[in-house]
């Protein structure tokens, strides 16, 4: 019936036609246009059953205004999704260790070739390796304990990132300045600085591997996707 | 206040449970459960649909539920819901939540203790 349609269109009327809201809508239609159905089969008449079904259907402006994106308490609130804590952790670090470790490993070659490197590179080189294996392992044991840990997390979580920066560059710094005092005569931090560079790389791994849809935590993830992917186009939008 | 409003306030914080408890049965769409609550409460308790598709969108947002269009009906095409593992287990708390408030708040409100002295 055109006259349920005009009638949910007008109520929508102030709020962006996303998706979402659009979808809400033919909900709504679908819902009334039964509703009237019903009406109609227990004898009243078309325009009887449409005055009833709108009073029995009441306000919508509650409903409404949850699609409003101008009202800041709604399009404010950041958008989170549930991962398994312990499956992605494991694989930030592996991922994250595992390519610091394969690129100073290829730098200390370089070195080495070049007749560059004292004993004391290799000493601290270890140093990273074993800090690198201590990290891998508490996650193992964290998995082991808790295989199946599921958390909210943000989706793009923009501070971690730029901690782990700030982290970075404060290793960078301390271990230049350290670097002026102790050995002076010998260039060693920069080992640290490429160790340390598994810190912002772990972000940057977790993020993409949260985005990419990896580790969702919830079995019914499938299902939910289709509609989900809208909504989070519409937010993006 | 009217009897009608007393229910509806003690019902709503409660409508999030009493929408899981039937999906956990079947995948529904939105009106069957609104003509589902009017039929299991002999038309004492009425669910609203605003109330009832806000109910969806936050639970749905937690994903304790999920949704998928069905076939062409009259009117257009219906929206069904379909309770998700997380939400059962949501359900399974809720219910032993609310059974152990009525029979404390039993206790409370009739001042018998524990033997209905």
């Amino acid at each position: 019936m055109e006259t349920i349609q005009v009638y949910v269109q007008g109520a929508f009327a102030g709020v962006p036609q996303t998706q979402e809201s659009l979808e809400q809508q033919a909900e709504l239609v679908a819902d009334l246009t039964a509703r009237v159905a019903d009406l109609v089969e227990r004898g009243h008449s078309e325009g009887e059953a449409f005055g009833i079904a709108l009073s029995q259907i009441g306000d919508l402006d509650e409903l409404v205004r949850e699609f409003d994106t101008t009202d800041s308490s709604i399009a404010e609130a950041p958008q989170v999704v549930a991962v398994q804590t312990s499956r992605l952790n494991l694989h930030v670090a592996v991922l994250a260790t595992g390519i610091a470790a394969v690129t100073l490993l290829l730098l200390l070659v370089v070195g080495l070739s070049a007749n560059a490197l004292r004993v004391g590179h290799v000493l601290l080189g270890l140093a990273a390796a074993v800090t690198g294996v201590i990290w891998v392992g508490v996650e193992v044991l964290s998995l082991h304990r808790n295989p199946d840990a599921v958390s909210e997390v943000p989706l793009a979580d923009r501070p971690a990132l730029v901690r782990a920066v700030f982290v970075w560059t404060g290793l960078v710094a301390a271990s230049f300045v350290l670097n002026m005092f102790v050995y002076r005569n010998v260039f060693w931090s920069w080992i640290v600085w490429v160790a340390a560079a598994a810190v912002p790389l772990g972000a940057v791994v977790r993020r993409r591997l949260i985005g990419g849809n990896h580790f969702r935590g919830d079995d019914s993830a499938d299902e939910a996707v289709r509609v989900e992917d809208v909504e989070r186009d519409d937010r993006f939008a | 206040m009217s009897d009608t409003s007393i229910s509806s306030d003690l019902i709503r914080g409660h409508i999030d449970t009493i929408v899981l408890g039937m999906l956990d049965r079947q995948d529904r769409y939105g009106y069957e459960i609104v003509k589902e609550v009017a039929l299991m409460s002999d038309g004492e308790y009425e669910l609203k649909e605003p109330t009832l598709y806000s109910a969806f969108r936050r639970m749905e947002r937690q994903r304790l539920i999920s949704s998928y269009w069905g076939e062409e009906s009259q009117g257009g095409r219906r929206k069904y819901y379909t309770i998700t593992a997380e939400g059962r287990l949501a359900y399974r708390e809720n219910l032993e939540d609310w059974k152990r408030a009525r029979r404390l708040i039993d206790r409370l409100v009739s001042g018998e203790d524990r033997e209905g002295r």
